[in-house]
């Protein structure tokens, strides 16, 4: 009867073991080994193998599985349930509450933080990513005239209909252009005399809405733009308009000048775009006579629609067709280059540096230095973590002990240390959350970004949120767990529980990164603020404060002049001027003919600017030659100008540039147009110190100005500002004035700088306290392990001195190293940002010092905090207890 | 009364345990339903059977001895509760009475 031949598969039988509780094993596991024996006997093995498969998979039920309460064999295991590792958490928190709280700040801000950055991660990798996205790209042209390149991002009027037309794989194109010159797209509407300003004003073709995916809610037509006059509103700014008003239909007056009729009203897209609009008007209000058949100069934004996704150098042989075509005279005219340049629309907001961007773009440097300062406070985060529990081992090693004993196996007792840990970072996610709500107004002004706090509480940014919490929480619970679910329980309850190196080492190297990251980071603020010191400490070549800069509407008439003249007149103000040029703003580019040694004349690309008499003088620029245009003089008006030192210097008339004639167009019988240098202006930086100072000629031009400089006295301001406007309300009822300070707007140059600078400050300041915190866990660890040693040295007469510069002494070499490396870490970095500017400091080392003995201040300071309570304890009681 | 809370394989599981001169336990009692049906039925299905009856009360259970071809493993042995007998001999009555009030059947 007995036959032990049969041997069902050992797998299933060891899985069957493990899901199966222990209240139905016996009889489950009896019965299918009868059955196993009875089948291999009359069926064959494998008939009985197949069936044992197919019992063991239709026994996994739930009642199997969970089984029931065992009222026959108690088994001496110890139950670990969630409930009993809460009940622990809160047990230990009230016990230490001072860790414990340390802890939980440390991840709170660290989880908080790394959430925040994946939000605007997040955002600003997700511009333009609309439906069909990828087959719209915007035309940019590269020129390359008398040796000057410039890269624009946009391109001349005819080129968009005339690509469309003539290639059948560009499906449409649609042209775009603020409502106030091609960058500038702020205008204001008046209505049933209201006055409404918005800053997102643009006129388009009517393709407009075939390209951009725009959802049009009100007005009967699907091309709305199609009538000349027509306006398209987004909802919001309709509503602030007309108010509750039907808007279609209803005629509006764009900036005083235009009359326009409301066609439609679209809905604000569902997608971040580089080129927010409120407001689109027809095409034909941006016209003006000639300038839609000029193939060079007179830009647009060009988007153009193809029929698929494009490669680059296709599309080059597409514009070489059209610029052979369309464009070779007067390139050949002007001895220049075109080239084109498309752009990915989702491409644009992270990678498109061009000139004349409707708006500021971002940059990916930008979202990696975010991703990395993400990454820094998450690893800050974990380290902390993992450094406090280790260094609490000693003290966890008798509980671990007492658990092991009682019948906890290994897997349990990890699993019930990251559970804990998962525990803590959730309650510190909360906290984080909190946290976040608190500095989201200093984040949203640091990232440029406008998040509101109900986006922190989305659902699809939560699920990411917890995981980010879960993924630390791992991460800071696994090597805790690993290390003290693998001691030893009968050593430790016999007391030869030390505490090992093993960890000493690990912690010491975490602490070293912590130092390594504070010093790189600290060294790194205090040269980005050396450097934007230096910006606005240098002098300009001319003076930006008090310098008010108000804009001229279009089409001002004559009596401008007369107006400036008067201001003056007030005590508060020094003087005004009409100009065409804004220090601070971009000049224009054109090209003009200067003779060399031998008196021929070569063409040379020169930035000019366009001014008037008074212009010098107001802004306190300095002649270093010759004189000013005198007011009223015809042949300065049209004969005459200036050059800056550079030009100067350029065209090697150092000296003698006084008297020179450079040749600017010609006129009406094609004779040159001669001009003659009457004076050398010391240069002067128009742009930011990123680039160098460029050859400048300064033209006297007295129509069509587009801004008014005026030079307030101060130190009060309020006085002269109230004046101008009074005046200008006489003056000009129509239109509101709008001034600016230059000095702000020269700041507005640097506000990336700026950025990166208070990003820097804020995370210099979260990484040295958190290195702090876990600094203070290896300190206290330390001392814990070392009292004996030092109350012995106590007894025997070391001053309290002593005993802190023997504890310090480990944390000195660990301060060198660090220094060594994250100086030189940042010393690289630094040097490249340096690069970026082409006016700057040189680094100078203290930096790195600076750094060094900041952290060597906490370090002090805190070893010095803590010890205390340790050293002042009397010695005897410390050897007695032990 | 006709039982509603007794499902046909529970009702032929009770009929079976009551037909039964041996040790009823999961693998004889599939055994026997190989015998009587010509059918086989996997353990684990008579076994959530065997369970759902001593719930209700129909059926007991004790634990038994072991034998080496369980691999030392104890069985659950069962038996018919009074209440299983009452249950299953009223549901025959039932079917009785309702078979004698049958017309005859003429296809």
């Amino acid at each position: 009867m007995k036959n032990n031949s049969f041997q069902p598969p050992r797998w299933i039988t060891f899985l069957v073991k493990k899901y199966c509780s222990s209240f139905y094993l016996d009889e489950v596991m009896g019965d299918m080994l009868e059955a196993y024996d009875l089948r291999a006997r009359r069926n064959g093995v494998s008939y009985a193998n197949w069936h044992y498969f197919l019992d063991a998979l239709r026994y996994f039920r739930p009642y199997i599985i969970i089984g029931q309460k065992n009222h026959t064999h108690p088994t001496f295991t110890m139950s670990i349930t969630l409930k009993s590792i809460i009940n622990y958490s809160f047990r230990k928190f009230k016990k230490q509450p001072g860790y414990s709280l340390l802890n939980l700040i440390g991840l709170a801000m660290g989880v908080g933080c790394t959430y925040l950055l994946f939000l605007y991660v997040s955002q600003e990798t997700s511009f333009d990513k609309f439906e069909g996205h990828e087959s719209i790209y915007r035309l940019g042209s590269i020129y390359s005239i008398g040796g000057n390149v410039d890269r624009f991002s946009n391109a001349p009027r005819p080129v968009g209909p005339t690509l469309s037309r003539d290639f059948s794989h560009i499906l449409t194109q649609t042209r775009i252009a603020g409502v106030n010159g091609l960058y500038t797209h702020q205008a204001y509407f008046e209505y049933d005399q209201q006055q409404v300003t918005s800053d997102q004003v643009f006129y388009a073709d009517s393709t407009f809405f075939d390209v951009f995916p725009y959802q049009l809610t009100l007005g009967s037509s699907k091309t709305p733009l199609h009538q000349p006059k027509s306006l398209v509103l987004s909802e919001a700014l309709a509503t602030r308009i007309f108010g509750n008003e039907n808007p279609i239909g209803k005629t509006v007056d764009l900036d005083g000048t235009n009359r326009l009729t409301v066609t439609g009203i679209f809905k604000a897209p569902d997608f971040h775009t580089h080129l927010p609009v409120e407001a689109i008007a027809s095409w034909d209000i941006g016209e003006r006579p000639g300038e839609n058949e000029r193939w060079i100069g007179w830009h647009v934004y060009t988007y153009l629609k193809f029929d698929s996704p494009q490669e680059e150098d296709a599309f080059n042989e597409t514009f070489e067709t059209l610029s052979t075509n369309y464009m070779l005279s007067d390139l050949e005219r002007l001895d220049a280059d075109i080239r084109p340049i498309i752009q990915p629309i989702s491409s644009i907001h992270l990678n498109s540096d061009l000139s004349w961007e409707a708006y500021p773009n971002n940059q990916w440097e930008n979202i990696y230095i975010f991703i990395l300062v993400g990454a820094f406070l998450m690893l800050i985060a974990i380290i902390n973590y993992v450094n406090l529990a280790t260094a609490r081992s000693g003290l966890r090693a008798k509980e671990i002990g007492i658990k092991k004993v009682m019948g906890s196996t290994r897997q349990q007792l990890l699993m019930s240390i990251i559970l804990e840990s998962l525990l803590t970072v959730l309650v510190a996610a909360f906290a984080g959350l909190l946290l976040i709500v608190l500095i989201l107004t200093p984040f949203n002004q640091l990232a440029g970004v406008s998040f509101h706090w109900q986006d922190l509480f989305l659902i699809k940014n939560l699920v990411v949120y917890l995981g980010i919490a879960f993924l630390i929480g791992l991460l800071a619970g696994s090597y805790p767990a690993l290390q003290l679910s693998g001691l030893s329980g009968a050593k430790i309850l016999r007391g030869n529980f030390q505490t090992s190196t093993r960890g000493v080492v690990l912690r010491k190297a975490l602490v070293v990164v912590q130092f390594l990251v504070s010093i790189a980071l600290i060294a790194s603020t205090t040269v980005v603020m050396r450097q934007m010191n230096f910006v606005e400490s240098q002098d300009l070549g001319f003076n930006q404060h008090n310098l008010m800069v108000v804009e001229l509407p279009q089409q001002e008439g004559k009596g401008i002049e007369s107006f400036a003249r008067e201001l003056s007149s007030h005590s508060g103000i020094a003087g005004a001027t009409l100009t065409s040029s804004v220090p601070g703003v971009e000049l224009n580019l054109s090209f003009y003919e200067v003779p060399d040694a031998d008196g021929n004349y070569y063409q040379q690309g020169i930035e000019f600017m366009e001014i008037d008499p008074y212009f010098l003088d107001v802004a306190s620029m300095e002649l270093v030659a010759g004189r000013n245009f005198l007011p009223g003089s015809e042949k300065d008006q049209t004969a005459s100008l200036l050059l800056n030192e550079t030009a100067v210097k350029e065209y090697g008339w150092d000296g003698h540039a006084v008297g020179k004639k450079i040749s600017w167009g010609t006129d009406s019988l094609g004779n040159q147009n001669l001009f003659e240098v009457i004076g050398v202006v010391r240069d002067f930086h128009v742009g930011s110190f990123h680039t160098a100072i460029q050859p400048i000629a300064i033209f006297q031009n007295l129509e069509a100005p587009t801004h008014m400089l005026v030079r307030i006295k101060g130190p009060d301001i309020t006085a002269p500002i109230e004046h101008i406007t009074t005046q200008w309300r006489e003056y000009d009822s129509k239109n509101p004035l709008e001034f600016t300070f230059l000095d702000q707007n020269y700041q507005k140059m640097y506000s990336a700088e700026q950025n990166i600078f208070s990003l820097l400050k804020s995370i210099s300041f979260i990484t040295l306290l958190l290195s702090g915190f876990g600094l203070l866990g290896l300190i206290a660890f330390s001392l814990q392990v070392r009292r004996r040693e030092i109350s012995i040295r106590r007894v025997l007469g070391s001053t309290s001195l002593q005993v802190n510069a023997l504890l310090g002494k480990e944390y000195l070499i660990m301060l060198g190293i660090a220094f060594v490396v994250g100086s030189s870490i940042s010393f690289f970095f630094l040097q490249d940002w340096l690069e970026n500017f082409h006016y700057r400091v040189a680094l100078q080392g203290w930096e790195f010092i600076i750094a060094l003995f900041l952290v060597f201040l906490l370090v002090a300071t805190l070893l010095i905090f803590v010890t205390r309570k340790t050293i002042n304890q009397n010695p005897g009681t410390v050897l007695k207890s032990e | 009364m006709y039982n509603k809370n007794l499902g046909a394989l529970e009702e032929f599981v009770l009929l079976l345990i009551l037909v039964m001169d041996k040790e009823v336990y999961s693998v004889t009692l599939a055994e026997e339903y190989l015998t009587q049906t010509k059918k086989t039925i996997s353990l684990p299905a008579i076994h959530t059977v065997l369970r759902q009856l001593e719930k209700k009360g129909y059926v007991d259970s004790s634990v038994g001895g072991a034998t080496s071809v369980r691999g030392g493993r104890s069985k659950r042995i069962y038996s018919l509760t009074s209440l299983g007998y009452r249950i299953i001999k009223e549901v025959h009555q039932e079917r009785d009475r309702l078979w004698r009030l049958a017309p005859s059947f003429n296809g």
